[in-house]
């Protein structure tokens, strides 16, 4: 049944940008009053414009059909190509697609004591070796991300790039600052390390096209998610790395399907899969081997074996980082890093 | 003038109001409403201020700062300023109730609660996908009144939300 709204606060606003184009309906606001809601509206979306017409009504004035109205307001002649396209159905499609993704291995809030007992790995060697390196990583791929934002027409992969990309960057940071970093050691550490002392692992030196950077990205937030659960346990900014990727993690994996599974990209996607996989073997490489690497590295293995699609060639046992890898791209990325640099304070980059 | 160093429970320095009504730069709302402010204390001539990002990479940071300081400088003149950064503790729960009310005039939710058209009250609403225009936000879709929203809130929280969570996988 058409009704009345009972919301005394609700205004709908409608504009005209141009004498020739139609009064639209821009959006919704909550205002307590009536002239409140007029300057509200004019400074929310008359900023980018200049205004023909705006009409500010209060919500309690109309009357609007509620959902079971729908038979009632279809046309007689109904076609589906006079539908009236919402700028949000495109969104909701999208929102609605098949989500194949299969849960990770462990939840990551259970008490998951993973296949190795760990006594939290805070001061052991392993991690404090392990969490720098990682960081090198999130670094370059944070801003390898950051180059291809402006690549998409697709706005959602976009938004979704840049995330993953910003995060990266302030997990890299947050990482160092773990470990005793201040802001402008953090700094240093980033922008005015020579190459040679950098030790990226071999997948950095991968991330070049689309596919390889998909399977770059799939095996970087899988190591970060399960090193970081070590330990969520004691502090919550690992809990946040560890949220944070998970979620990363699932929108490579997405990726990794479907490139998997059309039939125009599956065949260099596979050589993509093979070879990063491959690469992938140092990402817990960077100190001694012991009963810890190999657990995280299993545990690691396992989520890129969820991925849901086979020839993952990564190693069975970790395999040691070596200086001077990531090649052309970690020189462009230092290169770059340090000429914006020096066009910016150094706070506006960490 | 220095507060009693061994108190049990201080009382909070006056200057925590000052950085309380500081206001966020992205959206119309105080740092205090939004429930970012931990703490605000001062030491020989030193303000120490502690704040939790909503999001680790949070980009108003840079910007969130320097606010403060200023507030700082023109409210208590002369003292060293320095900003501390606890990260990962922010909770949507640290939100106060005028904090939602600022929300929802600037068409927010808060994330931790069921998520609920900002517009309408609905409860018929529809996440629209998993990165929104800013990390901290994820966009959704109410399907009562046709109003998009964004709700505030980070990865973990997402774990509360009463809808699929990407971590759970398909529906
Ligand atoms: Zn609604």
């Amino acid at each position: 049944m058409p009704h009345v709204p009972t919301d005394t606060d609700v205004y709908e606003v409608f504009a005209q940008t141009g004498s020739g184009s139609p009064l639209n309906h821009v959006g919704s606001l909550v205002a307590p009053r009536r002239d409140a809601a007029w300057h509200l509206a004019k400074e929310t979306y008359g900023r980018r414009d200049d205004l023909f017409r705006l009409w500010v009504v209060r919500r309690t004035d109309l009357i609007v059909s509620s959902a079971d109205d729908r038979g009632l307001l279809a046309a007689k002649t109904r076609m589906p190509h006079r539908q009236p396209g919402f700028p949000t159905t495109r969104r909701r499609d999208r929102s609605a697609a098949p989500d194949t993704a299969a849960p990770p291995q462990q939840q990551p809030d259970g008490a998951a004591s993973g296949p190795c007992d760990d006594p939290r790995g805070a001061t052991g060697p392993a991690p404090g070796r392990l969490w720098p390196a990682l960081a090198e990583d999130l670094f370059v791929l944070g801003n390898r991300l950051g180059e291809r934002i402006v690549d998409y027409i697709d706005l959602e992969e976009s938004l979704a790039v840049g995330s993953i990309g910003q995060e990266a960057l302030a997990h890299a940071e947050t990482i160092l600052t773990l470990h005793g970093f201040d802001a402008s050691a953090a700094d240093a550490h980033f922008f005015e390390r020579p190459q040679e002392q950098w030790r990226v692992s071999r997948v950095i030196g991968r991330l070049g096209d689309w596919p390889s950077t998909v399977v770059c990205g799939l095996v970087i937030a899988a190591a970060v998610s399960v090193l970081a659960e070590e330990r969520a346990g004691d502090e919550p900014a690992f809990a946040a790395i560890r949220d944070e990727q998970l979620v990363h993690l699932d929108h490579w994996r997405r990726w990794v399907r479907a490139l998997a599974a059309w039939p125009e990209t599956s065949e260099e996607f596979t050589r993509a899969f093979t070879e990063v996989t491959h690469c992938a073997g140092d990402l817990f490489g960077a100190g001694p081997q012991d009963a810890l690497t190999d657990a995280l590295h299993a545990r690691l293995a396992a989520l890129v074996g969820d991925s849901g699609v086979p020839g993952s060639r990564l190693p069975h046992l970790p395999v040691p980082r070596a200086a001077g890898t990531g090649g052309s791209v970690l020189a462009d990325c230092l290169a770059r890093g340090r000429l914006v640099r020096a066009h910016y304070a150094p706070q506006v980059f960490l | 003038m220095n507060a009693p160093a061994a108190a049990a429970t201080p009382p909070p320095d006056p200057l925590t109001g000052v950085v309380a009504d500081v206001r966020d730069p992205e959206i119309d709302v105080t740092l205090g409403d939004l429930g970012v402010v931990r703490s605000v204390s001062r030491t020989d001539g030193r303000i120490v201020v502690r704040l939790a990002p909503t999001r680790l990479s949070c980009p108003a940071r840079g910007e969130i700062a320097r606010r403060v300081r200023s507030a700082l400088t023109d409210a208590a003149p002369g003292h060293g300023i320095q900003i501390v950064w606890e990260r990962g503790i922010w909770q949507p729960a640290a939100v106060t109730a005028a904090g939602h009310d600022a929300l929802r005039t600037a068409g927010y939710r808060v994330a931790g609660t069921t998520p609920r058209c900002p517009y309408c009250a609905g409860d018929d609403v529809v996440r629209a996908g998993r990165f929104g225009g800013a990390v901290c936000k994820v966009p959704y879709d109410c399907r009562g009144c046709g109003s998009p929203f964004d709700v505030i809130g980070t990865a973990g929280c997402s774990a509360v939300l009463p809808v699929p969570d990407v971590r759970q996988g398909g529906s």
